[in-house]
């Protein structure tokens, strides 16, 4: 059966996509948490009887080994129909879940008695303990602040539940009934998937089925190894892109990156980068990580090609330095790894930069979380408000960045209903202008989002990187914007809040302004056609100042009109200014040195 | 007035369908090309038709139903109006941020996914009011700004201003109020209001709603004016009544106060229309498949209702209207097949349309599509495609398949199959989506092909889903307009009230639904309907407390213990479409009344008189899956079919507006009223 028809090859590889779908519908639409609900914080996936990924959420950010951790304490010889595995254990997966949040579920598919292939789905958990309602915080220094953690365990075995197992972990959370809930949604997303999965087997069989996946594996491979091939010129290219800091200190910490190109294939070492940090920004980052990253870039917009282990096979060595902020020894803390991931994504496409003269997107923001608990006077009732915010996307070589987007793919709370469950009053929502970088594309706007506290009392604790380090624009294009957070904006008692904090008090009727960052810009900015400023101008997404300093372009006092005389001479004058390939605060070309702290 | 016509008219995107009936009299139909430039002139060419061809006069119309696109195509061809948005002070950017989502991260050519085209910034202006989440006024509306937003967007060019403020389907105050001030100043201008168009919470979606309600608002009310004059200037009398997205009819004065009700109008009345002509076979559960050039619409009716849904997609943007659960996928009889940089074979969503067609039309179209691949296997007369009125040439279906074979290394026979294998696939999945992940098995259901290209892959698809029996109406092509004659009269008309279990109230919830009842007896009292031939059924959308989506489940005010029935019927429902349902708490989102005028007409279809010739025209040498060479099919006519005669698969039987093919393992026979009914005989 190794050798399935193309047409075979098709109808399976249809089902197995829409399998999976149907376990994301499942878990979206009856998770109770706003987490995995409005966010759709979650991953599913179905894994080949060797534990290779085969098909999955397009999230580079999650790992492509799930199952292998269960491989080292349950075999798959041991395995029976109807088991149901799961853990949160970051370190005890060796970074298969990054944070102990996302919780993992997994459930063999038999065919005749055979292990053909695994269904898996994460999510992440509205609270599991800790140090802090949400379990995640600026201020954790230690893993163990962050919350109960489960190893690879087995919850379902002939039709018998481990309850002691879930109550236990049921007992360690703020949220009880929400965490069930959306236990039970994963749980049930999961073994619809095995179920679907099963059925797919019976129809075309279980060996058709193999045949599909080592099929599947194939086509990305190949697909991945061409791009390389004609895209990346042979050669070593180095790149680091920096972390404003990890809350507890104000120190910035460096993602290094040298990608090694020959032939059809890569390999990448990321061990120049710094040293593990001590606040929660670290990522155990999974080999498979970068390369689904170049995976989803080199392939993502070919229609036919799947996210899977192919792509891991097409990138050779991934190496890491141990006690690196991107391989953390246990306790180093975890939750805010994002910040670290995210940089791991810009360091690697700055050296693809270098290699193809800046034909890549610019690098894009860290998405922004506020973390607001409020109380009544007595202290007996407390409101948890997390809210994930969006952010400028870099922009690309073939068109503008995304405003305002959540990276990656997660929703927002509607006003009308943050309103309704949380102690807290939205009094603004609107695009952050001129956070977008210029360029011929313009990068990506952040956005501005005004808090009003109506508790008696709040404490903020806030997640907000690109301040010291804003995205970089590429190939003429400008950095991305940086953002701010303001209390009472405008009033006798202003002040700024740091951006990775914790502990912020603030009393009722305090307003809080959250303006987060953007993306970087491509190309020159004085490029762009002058009617496409002025529009963007109209619409709110830069300002006639910038209009005229970044991008050359006069507009009439009613700004609807463009000063063709003027904007000749002013882009004349600024095309006298030397660009370099990359611009942050100023042009570069090469690698930039760390900064002091400002 | 005397008469007793009836009039059904569909407009599809290339012909416009007209169905006339009269009590005692046979059916008559009729196709007229459909005019894009205003399609009201090919309704008019149809009176003028029916007068001269028939000796029907106009006023013997007693009843003039239509299914219209109009709404559909302003969004689609980017023809609606120039919109401007009114909004709170802060958020003029709920639109353009939207969810702050984007489906299709690594997409090459990535738009945004808010329709920001409706209004992009500088035509969305925001005013200082606020209403709290609990409904208290905590800024008054500023009368003045809202004058100056309107002046200013009207002088920007707007033909129609959207009002959406936060809670505002709490308390409507503030927007009435506004459009009070905007229309004093701008009486020309239309205006949607969010609490009118779609009072319940989550401010993106209902201002999506809202604008797309005013984008279209014009052209609509423009269409159904000038058709409304036509017809009057034509000596109908009968007064033009609208199919909606729900598959309920509605008088034309109140489909133009609320166009967004109209986006699925057309594939609505083809759901009506399948269940009507199931109905004369007995059937009640189907599932029904209408398959045309670029796509394939499919819906599921359980005894007798069609499913519906609280939300729809238009052009891909998240539309909050109740519709007919229509799932439309682009495949359909024009759809290309490709090979994929990962080197499969794929079929669609590209279209060849009818310009260039498939390459078997001769038209110059180059690439193979799945008709093309249907005359490769001998499934389709070139001599009998449409009734004969175009001539397929096969050598050019042969050339465009066999390109797509050369680099697949296939035969032209097996990529024929391949595209069909890849097509019915693409179309099963459709068909689990509205059934198997609803909670249906679809083995109970009978599948119903519609359209010209459904017949062709009934028997596949079926056999793919488990599905043992295939009704093929009688005249599958011009279902949607016979459906219009068979829709009720419907006003619905919903409200939030967002209520924890706690706090359900009995006497609120029954006041708030007189309230919702007295707008729809009004509406039923505008078109003269009587009191006594209303039905009224009342809904709520639940979900669990803390929960983001709802549910819709009946609700029944009068019965002992109407909130443990909600609770025990919201459970139910929620373990049949998501397949858990813990004992959770439950909460109370939005309350609906519908408010149904049915038995007007008891439409019975006609008696089949089968054409006196042979039945059996010839025998057709065909390539089937499974199937290593070609086997002999019996190519039937339709019109000649005798009731009660079987026969078996292999065979073809063909009809001037779709072609049914009968696999090997299924049995075929007309019933006393024409349908054509296909059962497994094997497994």
């Amino acid at each position: 059966m190794r050798n399935l028809d193309t047409v075979t090859l098709e109808l399976i590889k249809g089902a197995i996509q829409s399998a999976r779908v149907e376990m994301e519908a499942l878990i979206e639409r009856s998770a109770m948490s706003p987490f995995i609900r409005e966010k759709k914080d979650y991953f599913t996936a179905f894994f080949d009887r060797d534990g290779r990924l085969v098909v999955s959420t397009a999230l580079p950010m999650a790992a492509g080994n799930l199952i292998d951790c269960i491989f080292e304490r349950y075999p798959r010889d041991d395995m029976r129909p109807g088991d149901l595995y799961l853990y949160n254990d970051s370190y005890g997966s060796h970074g298969a879940v990054s944070h102990n949040n996302d919780m993992v579920f997994v459930a063999p598919v038999f065919s005749d008695a055979r292990i053909v292939a695994f269904a898996e789905a994460w999510g992440h958990l509205w609270d599991i303990g800790g140090m802090v309602p949400g379990s995640i915080s600026p201020a954790a220094t230690d893993v163990f602040q962050e919350g109960i953690v489960i190893p690879p365990s087995r919850v379902l075995r002939d039709g018998i539940w481990n309850e002691e197992l879930i109550r236990t972990f049921v007992r360690n959370t703020r949220f009880p009934d929400m965490v069930r809930g959306d236990l039970s949604a994963i749980m049930a997303a999961v073994r619809l998937g095995g179920r679907r999965m099963e059925e797919i087997a019976e129809r075309f069989g279980a060996g058709a089925v193999e045949a599909a996946f080592a099929g599947m594996l194939d086509q990305s491979e190949r697909a991945l190894r061409k791009a390389f091939a004609e895209r990346v010129p042979d050669g070593r290219y180095s790149f680091r892109d920096y972390i404003d800091s990890d809350s507890v200190s104000e120190k910035s910490y460096a993602v290094a990156v040298t990608v090694e190109k020959r032939g059809e294939t890569i390999a990448l070492d990321y061990s120049a980068s710094d040293d593990q940090a001590q606040g929660a920004i670290n990522f155990i980052m999974d080999s498979s990580v970068p390369k689904t990253m170049c995976g989803l870039y080199f392939t993502g917009q070919e229609a036919g090609v799947a996210l899977n282990g192919g792509f891991h096979r097409a990138v050779g060595e991934v190496k890491t330095r141990p006690g690196s902020i991107v391989s953390p020894r246990e306790p180093a803390p975890l939750g805010m790894r994002s910040h670290c991931l995210t940089r791991v994504n810009s360091s690697l496409f700055g050296a693809f930069a270098k290699a193809t003269g800046g034909n890549v997107p610019a690098a894009s923001s860290v998405y922004v979380l506020y973390y607001l608990r409020s109380w009544n006077k007595e202290r007996t009732e407390l409101d948890l408000c997390i809210e994930g915010l969006a952010v400028g996307f870099g922009a690309r070589p073939h068109a503008d960045g995304i405003d305002a987007v959540y990276y990656v793919a997660q929703k927002n709370y509607p006003i009308e209903f943050a309103e309704m469950e949380f102690g807290v009053r939205v009094e603004g929502y609107a695009m952050h202008a001129d956070s977008g970088g210029p360029g011929f594309h313009r990068g990506g706007c952040g956005i501005v989002r005004d808090l009003r506290v109506v508790g008696d009392e709040a404490v903020i604790g806030l997640r907000m990187d690109n301040m010291r380090w804003p995205a970089w624009g590429v190939k003429g294009g400008m950095g991305g914007g940086a953002g701010r957070i303001v209390v009472n904006p405008g009033m006798a008692d202003e002040r700024e809040l740091r951006p990775m904090s914790e502990g912020n008090k603030l009393k009722k009727g305090d307003l809080v302004r959250i303006m987060t960052p953007g993306g970087g810009g491509w190309g020159s900015p004085l490029e762009r056609a002058a009617e496409q400023v002025r529009d963007d101008v109209l619409d709110g997404f830069i300002s006639a100042e910038s209009a005229e300093r970044d991008y050359g372009v006069v507009l009439s006092s009613d700004l609807t009109d463009v000063d063709a005389a003027a904007t000749h001479a002013r882009r004349k004058e600024l095309a006298r200014m030397p660009r370099g390939l990359f611009h942050r605060h100023s042009y570069f070309d090469d690698e930039e040195l760390p900064r002091a702290a400002e | 007035m005397s008469g007793d016509l009836r009039i059904g008219v569909d407009i599809g995107g290339t012909f416009t369908d007209v169905v006339v009936r009269r009590p005692g009299s046979p059916t008559r139909i009729m196709k007229i090309p459909t005019t894009r430039s205003d399609p009201s002139l090919a309704v008019l060419e149809a009176l003028q038709r029916m007068q001269s061809e028939w000796g029907l006069a106009p006023d013997e119309v007693a009843r003039f139903v239509h299914g219209t696109t109009v709404a559909t195509n302003a969004v689609l061809e980017r023809k609606g109006a120039k919109v401007g948005v009114i909004a709170t002070e802060g958020f003029r950017d709920v639109l353009e941020i939207g969810r702050q989502m984007r489906h299709q991260m690594y997409q090459l050519a990535l738009d945004p996914e808010t329709p920001t085209f409706l209004a992009p910034g500088r035509m969305r202006h925001e005013v200082p009011e606020r209403i709290s989440a609990t409904g208290e006024v905590l800024k008054a509306l500023d009368e003045a700004a809202v004058a100056d937003a309107a002046d200013a967007l009207v002088a920007a060019g707007a033909r129609a201003i959207a009002v959406v403020f936060l809670f505002s389907f709490l308390d409507d105050r503030h927007e009435r109020r506004a459009r009070e001030i905007i229309l004093t100043r701008h009486p020309d201008v239309f205006v949607s209001l969010s609490s009118e168009v779609d009072p319940a919470f989550r401010e993106y979606e209902r201002t999506v709603v809202t604008a797309f309600d005013a984008y279209v608002k014009p052209v609509v009310d423009r269409y159904l004016a000038n058709l409304d004059s036509g017809l009057l200037g034509a000596s109908v009398s009968a007064p033009l009544q609208v199919m909606q997205s729900r598959g309920g009819i509605s008088g034309s004065w109140t489909a133009r106060l609320r166009p967004v009700r109209l986006f699925l109008s057309g594939p609505a009345a083809g759901v009506i229309g399948a269940k009507m002509a199931a109905e004369t076979a007995g059937v009640r559960d189907l599932i029904t498949v209408d398959v045309g050039g670029t796509s394939c619409d499919i819906a599921l009716i359980e005894d007798g209702t069609p499913a519906l849904r609280s939300e729809g997609l238009i052009d891909g943007y998240p539309v909050r209207v109740g519709m007919v659960d229509v799932n439309s996928i682009g495949s359909g009889g024009g759809s290309i097949a490709w090979i994929d940089v990962a080197g499969g074979l794929r079929v669609g969503p590209q279209s060849a349309g009818s310009e260039p067609g498939p390459a078997c039309y001769g038209r110059g179209g180059m690439e193979a599509t799945v008709t093309d691949a249907s005359v490769v296997l001998g499934y389709l007369d070139p001599d009998y495609f449409a009734g004969g009125k175009l001539k397929l040439r096969p050598e050019l279906a042969h050339d465009a398949v066999a390109r797509i074979a050369g680099r697949l290394n296939l035969t032209v026979e097996q990529a024929a199959l391949g595209i069909h294998r890849i097509l019915n696939a693409q179309m099963a999945e459709g068909i689990r989506l509205v059934s198997i992940r609803q909670g249906h098995d679809p083995r109970r259901f009978t599948l119903l092909p519609l359209g010209g290209g459904g017949a062709l892959h009934a028997c596949a698809l079926a056999e793919e889903l488990g599905i043992t029996r295939v009704l093929v109406p009688r005249h599958p092509g011009v279902l949607s307009a016979a459906g219009l004659l068979a829709a009720p009269i419907e006003h619905e008309s919903s409200t939030a009230l967002p209520r924890r279990a706690e706090d359900f109230d009995l006497g609120e919830v029954k006041h708030t639904l007189h309230g919702l009842d007295q707008r729809c007896s009004a509406l039923m009292n505008d078109e003269k309907v009587e009191r006594g031939a209303v039905s009224v059924r009342y809904f709520a959308d639940v979900c669990y407390a803390g929960q983001g989506y709802h549910l819709e489940v009946p609700f029944e005010p009068d019965a002992a213990d109407p909130f443990g029935a909600l609770t025990a019927a919201f459970y139910a429902a929620h373990d049949r479409t998501y397949g858990h349902a813990p004992q959770a708490p439950i909460r109370l989102v939005n309350l609906r009344t519908v408010h149904t005028a049915v038995g007007l007409e008891k439409l019975q279809e006609d008696d089949w008189f089968p054409a006196a010739r042979e039945a059996l025209i010839r025998r057709a040498r065909i390539l089937l899956p499974e199937q290593q060479a070609p086997v002999e099919a019996a190519v039937y006519d339709r019109a000649a079919l005798k009731a009660g005669d079987p026969f078996d698969g292999p065979a073809i039987v063909e009809q001037n507006d779709t072609t049914t093919l009968v696999t090997p393992g299924w049995r075929g026979r007309a019933d006393t009223h024409g349908n054509l009914v296909l059962e497994r005989t094997s497994n």
